[in-house]
C-alpha cells in the first residue's frame, strides 16, 4: 500500500483558501495600516529621536496584531471544523491524522511566515534609513514566533473543546513565553522565602519546556542593531525544536482522539 | 387587526420607554459633565520587573512607552502644570529606572536636562535633575559629554552649588573621550575662576595650554589665551604675565 506523504498540498491549499476566504491577511493588513498609523503620530510626538519612537512603537504593536490575527483565525477555524464535523469527513478519506495534523500546521505555518514579512517589510518602509541587520535578525524572529504560536495555538485548539478556553490558553502561553525570563531573574536572585522552593523548582520545570520568546523580536534591534548574543542560528533552532515539540504533543493527542 | 394595533402599542411604547432613558441618560451626564480627572503628580515608580510586564518583556517597548509618559506627564487632557508642582524625586527615580532600560538612549537625559532642568528658582528640586544627568553621562563617550556638561550648569547657576558643580566638572574634564571639545575640559578651571581660586585656575589653563596646545585649533588657542589674560589675571597681573604679552 502506498504510504501517504506527510503533509498534502491539498490540503495545505485548503488552509489557506479558508484563510483568504475570512478575509484574514487582508484583515491584518488593514489592522497593520492602523497600527502603524498611530505609532507614527504617537512617535512624532518625541521631542527627539521621533524615527526611534516610530520604529519600536510600530514593531511592538506589530508583533502583537499577528499573533492576536493568527491565533484567534487558528482557534476558531479548528474548533469550526471539529463542529462541523469537517475533521471527520476529511479522516473518513483516504488523509491519515498524522498528514491531517502537519498539513494544517504546513498551511498555517506559511501564512505566519507572509505576516510576518509583510510586516517586518512595513517596519523598514517606515524608516528606511534606520535599516540595518537588526531590521533583517528582527524580520526573521518575528517569522519563527509566529510560527511557533501557530503550532501553539493548533496544538490548544486540537485538545481543548471551547475556541474561548483555546483562545485565553494560546494568549496566556504568549505571555508566560515572554515574561520566563523575569521569572527566572527573580528565581536566580536568590531573594525568595524558604517556603517557595517547590514553587521555584515548578516553575524552572515549565520553563524548560517554553520557548524563550522574550529572546525573539527585540525591538532594541531596530535601533541599535543585532544583539552579539542572539543570532539567527539560535532563532531558527528555536523555531524548528519547540515546533517539533508542540506537534508531536498535537499528534500524540490526535492519535489517541476516538471519533 | 387587533393584533396588528397591539404590536403598534408595544412598539410605540418601547420608542417612549427608549427616549425616556437617553433624557436619563442626558440628565445623568449632565449631573457629572464638570467632574473631571485630578493631577495627582508623578506616580509611584515599578520595579524594572515590573516596567518590563507592561511591555511583554520588551526593554526598548517600555523606554520608549514610558519616555513619552514622562514627556506627557501633567500636560495631557488640556493641562498644563506648573513645572514647580512636580515632585522631582519621584521624576527622579523614573529616570533612573528609564536608565536601566536603556542606558544608550539620549532621550530621557534630553527631557530631564532640557525640559525638566528649566525649573528656575528651585535649587533642591534640581538636585534630582543634576544626579540623574551625572549617571546619564556614564562614561562621556560619543555626546553622552554634553549631559555632563549641562549638568554642571544646573548645578552653578540653577543649584548655586559651586563645590557640586567643581565636582561634575572635574569629572566631565576627566572624560576619556577625544572628540570632546575644549571648553569641556577647562570647565574645571571656569569653576574655580568664579570661586576666587584663580590660583589653581590659572595654574590648570596653563597646562592645559602645555599638553594639548599642539592639538588645538589657533581659534581655540586664542581664547583660552583670552580668558587667562582677561578672566583669571588682573590687568595689573597680565602686563606682567610672559604669556600675555604677545597677546592684544
Amino acid at each position: 500500500m502506498k504510504s501517504l506523504p506527510l503533509i498534502g498540498p491539498s490540503l495545505v491549499g485548503y488552509v489557506i483558501t479558508a484563510a483568504i476566504r475570512d478575509k484574514l491577511i487582508i484583515g491584518i493588513c488593514v489592522l497593520l495600516a492602523a497600527a502603524v498609523s498611530l505609532s507614527v503620530f504617537l512617535g512624532s510626538a518625541a521631542i527627539t529621536e521621533q524615527d526611534q519612537f516610530v520604529a519600536v512603537f510600530s514593531a511592538g504593536s506589530v508583533r502583537i496584531l499577528n499573533i492576536v490575527g493568527l491565533v484567534l483565525f487558528i482557534v476558531f477555524f479548528i474548533r469550526r471544523s471539529f463542529e462541523t464535523r469537517d475533521i471527520e469527513f476529511m479522516l473518513s478519506r483516504p488523509v491519515g491524522r498524522t498528514q491531517l495534523v502537519l498539513s494544517y500546521a504546513a498551511g498555517f505555518s506559511l501564512i505566519a511566515t507572509l505576516m510576518g514579512v509583510i510586516s517586518g517589510l512595513c517596519i523598514m518602509a517606515l524608516s528606511p534609513h534606520l535599516v540595518s541587520g537588526g531590521h533583517a535578525l528582527w524580520i526573521l524572529s518575528l517569522v519563527v514566533e509566529n510560527v511557533i504560536m501557530v503550532n501553539v495555538a493548533l496544538f490548544f485548539s486540537m485538545i481543548l473543546t471551547s475556541a474561548a478556553s483555546c483562545t485565553f490558553a494560546t494568549f496566556g502561553f504568549y505571555v508566560l513565553a515572554r515574561m520566563m525570563s523575569q521569572i527566572l531573574g527573580i528565581i536566580d536572585s536568590g531573594k525568595n522565602a524558604v517556603d517557595l522552593k517547590i514553587l521555584e523548582m515548578i516553575m524552572q520545570a515549565i520553563s524548560s519546556v517554553m520557548p524563550r520568546l522574550d529572546l525573539l523580536t527585540q525591538t532594541s534591534w531596530l535601533v541599535y542593531g543585532p544583539d552579539e548574543n542572539i543570532g539567527p542560528a539560535f532563532i531558527l533552532m528555536q523555531g524548528i525544536i519547540y515546533s517539533s515539540l508542540i506537534l508531536l504533543a498535537a499528534l500524540i493527542d490526535m492519535r489517541r482522539r476516538q471519533f | 387587526m387587533l393584533r396588528v394595533s397591539q404590536h403598534n402599542a408595544a412598539l410605540a411604547s418601547l420608542f417612549v420607554l427608549f427616549t425616556l432613558s437617553i433624557a436619563l441618560n442626558i440628565a445623568l451626564w449632565s449631573s457629572v459633565r464638570s467632574i473631571q480627572t485630578r493631577w495627582s503628580n508623578v506616580p509611584p515608580t515599578p520595579g524594572l520587573s515590573g516596567a518590563l510586564w507592561s511591555s511583554l518583556g520588551d526593554p526598548q517597548l517600555a523606554y520608549r512607552g514610558y519616555g513619552l509618559m514622562i514627556q506627557n506627564m501633567g500636560d495631557t487632557g488640556g493641562r498644563i502644570i506648573n513645572l514647580g508642582e512636580y515632585d522631582y524625586n519621584a521624576l527622579g527615580r523614573w529616570f533612573r529606572l528609564q536608565h536601566q532600560l536603556d542606558p544608550h538612549s539620549s532621550f530621557t537625559p534630553f527631557v530631564a536636562g532640557y525640559f525638566f532642568g528649566g525649573l528656575r528658582s528651585r535649587p533642591e528640586k534640581i538636585a534630582a535633575i543634576v544626579d540623574y544627568l551625572e549617571l546619564a553621562a556614564g562614561d562621556g563617550s560619543g555626546e553622552k559629554w554634553r549631559f555632563m556638561s549641562h549638568a554642571v550648569f544646573l548645578a552653578r547657576y540653577r543649584m548655586n552649588d559651586m563645590n557640586r558643580a567643581l565636582e561634575l566638572a572635574q569629572k566631565l574634564a576627566a572624560y576619556d573621550n577625544p572628540d570632546m571639545a575644549v571648553w569641556a575640559r577647562q570647565m574645571p578651571i571656569f569653576i574655580l575662576t568664579a570661586q576666587g581660586e584663580r590660583q589653581a585656575a590659572y595654574e590648570m589653563m596653563v597646562n592645559l595650554l602645555k599638553t594639548e596646545g599642539a592639538n588645538l585649533h589657533p581659534n581655540e588657542v586664542n581664547a583660552t589665551l583670552a580668558y587667562i589674560c582677561e578672566q583669571i589675571l588682573s590687568p595689573e597681573e597680565a602686563a606682567l604675565d610672559p604669556l600675555c604679552k604677545d597677546y592684544k
